[in-house]
């Protein structure tokens, strides 16, 4: 019907519902006395209303093919990485367990424990096994010490999850307060445990058994590492980080995405960076 | 879901924990598979960009940024999926539209003590289906997206890339478009027997918009 069109754009939105009430009044009064207008209505309406019902259950293939290539895209992504150090641990993992493997979460002490200078004698004396956290040598071969008053940390090989959550609150409060400065040595010092090499993609965390059970790969997850939260779960509850002691020798171990593994040895209280490399730990070891 | 815990996933995921995806997929994979089962036409073709179009938000999560919300993320990928696949498909919207007919069905329980209406409805959702392929990709998405999918003129117009003004006449068109194929086609029966006067309306430009 001629002189129609006007309406048209604001029936096909009356019928969508998608038009202010305000204009509902005068289109109606409209098609009341216009055949054409009310059956565009009507059939709009109808579509509209179709188009919202006529729903489809997904079939069950849908996800699952999903995950069937998230799967293989990850296990492309970790072949990419180099697998040599993986190799090489699963040599050496057995004994290290044999060793009594303690599992260690430095909790909220751990920012704290990078490229930065302690009381070294106050460390030895705090280093008891399992219990103390480390502290990481900044990039010029000084080795640093954790300060005597460093928050209690938590030690376990189960329950891990329990454990942080019984963290104490002013462990956290002093994370919040110290973190600029325990970050900003982070960012000025490699030795931080677990700061990417330029360029790594992300770390992967290893098992005793030298299996990776996890990627971290941003910065909000590494900073949870730091902070002794569990970011990932590994099997069993596998902190992210170990220590083991050999021969009244105490390693800490952390793995990442460049060589796979990442560690210290622990003499006299101070925990020292190995720049021999994954390689070294091995020879120490043979 | 929720789209705090929808962020809480996704950090998981990011952290590593590439299993947790599967709570998103399987929280959005009825909207997003309808929509593409509507762009697309046939099952198997939306079965594939569903799939396609949540490994693409798998890799590319960490761009994600929770500025608008993480359906709407997901649709724009899946969007641009379908109109990828309708492209190289080369524009065959008449392939297989029949073929999810077969079978399948949802019944429409009111109307079953009625089977004249009932095959009314049925037809009804076929020509739905039908005149809904013959629009332009992406008046369909538009369409789509506003109905089936219930975003707001603005979300599309994120989705699309498009101004809140384009979204809204390109809605608009589809719809006028699906209204005319519909009388056209004989396959709405609002009040009684058509008459000459729509029909010639929606016979003249009953086909593509």
């Amino acid at each position: 019907m001629a002189g129609c069109e006007r309406y048209e754009e604001l029936i096909c939105a009356l019928a969508g519902g998608d038009l202010a009430p305000d204009r509902e009044a005068e289109l109606r009064a409209h098609m009341a006395g216009c055949e054409d207008c009310r059956r565009l209505y009507e059939a709009v309406m109808a579509a509209s209303q179709v188009l919202r019902e006529d729903m489809a259950e997904p079939p069950a293939a849908l996800a699952e093919g999903v995950m069937a290539r998230v799967a293989a895209y990850e296990a492309e992504r970790a072949e990419a990485r180099p697998v040599r150090p993986v190799k090489k641990l699963r040599r050496w993992m057995p004994l290290a367990a044999a060793a009594c493997l303690a599992v260690v979460i430095a909790g909220a002490a751990l920012p704290r424990l990078m490229g930065r200078k302690g009381a070294s004698g106050a460390a030895a004396d705090a280093a008891a096994p399992e219990a103390a956290p480390y502290v990481m040598e900044s990039d010029g071969g000084e080795a640093a010490a954790r300060s005597a008053d460093m928050p209690e940390t938590v030690s376990l090989t189960e329950g891990m999850m329990d454990a942080v959550a019984e963290e104490p609150a002013e462990a956290e409060e002093d994370f919040a307060s110290d973190e600029d400065g325990a970050l900003s040595g982070a960012a000025n010092a490699e030795a931080a445990p677990v700061e990417p090499a330029a360029g790594a993609v992300g770390y992967t965390l290893c098992d005793p058994d030298g299996n990776a059970v996890a990627v971290i790969s941003d910065r909000e997850a590494l900073d949870g590492l730091l902070r002794g939260e569990v970011i990932a779960a590994g099997p069993e509850g596998f902190a992210p980080m170990y220590t083991l002691t050999l021969d009244g020798v105490r390693y800490v171990l952390a793995a990442d995405g460049e060589d796979g593994l990442v560690w210290w040895t622990e003499a006299d209280g101070t925990v020292t960076r190995s720049p021999a490399g994954l390689d070294g730990l091995q020879a120490l070891l043979d | 879901m929720t789209e705090k815990e929808q962020a809480g996933v996704i950090r998981q995921v990011l952290a590593g924990d590439s299993n947790a995806f599967e709570a998103l997929v399987k929280a959005h994979e009825r909207s997003v598979y309808n929509l593409a089962l509507r762009m697309l036409g046939n099952e198997q073709d939306a079965l594939d960009a569903s799939q396609e179009a949540f490994f693409r938000a798998y890799r590319s999560l960490d761009s994600f940024r929770g500025d608008s919300k993480f359906s709407v993320w997901l649709y724009r990928i899946t969007g641009n999926v379908c109109l990828d696949m309708l492209r190289r498909a080369g524009r065959r919207p008449e392939s297989s539209l029949t073929v999810e007919d077969d079978g399948e069905e949802l019944a429409v329980p009111d109307e079953r003590g009625d089977p004249q209406r009932a095959l009314e409805r049925k037809e009804l959702r076929a020509a739905v289906r039908e005149g809904l392929m013959r629009l332009e990709p992406p008046f369909r998405q538009a369409l789509i997206l506003r109905e089936l999918n219930g975003l707001t003129y603005d979300e599309i117009a994120r989705v699309t890339g498009l101004e809140a003004g384009t979204v809204k006449s390109r809605i608009f068109r589809a719809r006028r478009k699906l209204a005319a194929y519909l009388t056209a086609g004989g396959n709405f029966f609002a009040d009684g027997p058509s008459n000459s006067k729509t029909g010639e309306k929606g016979g003249g430009d009953r086909g593509r918009m």
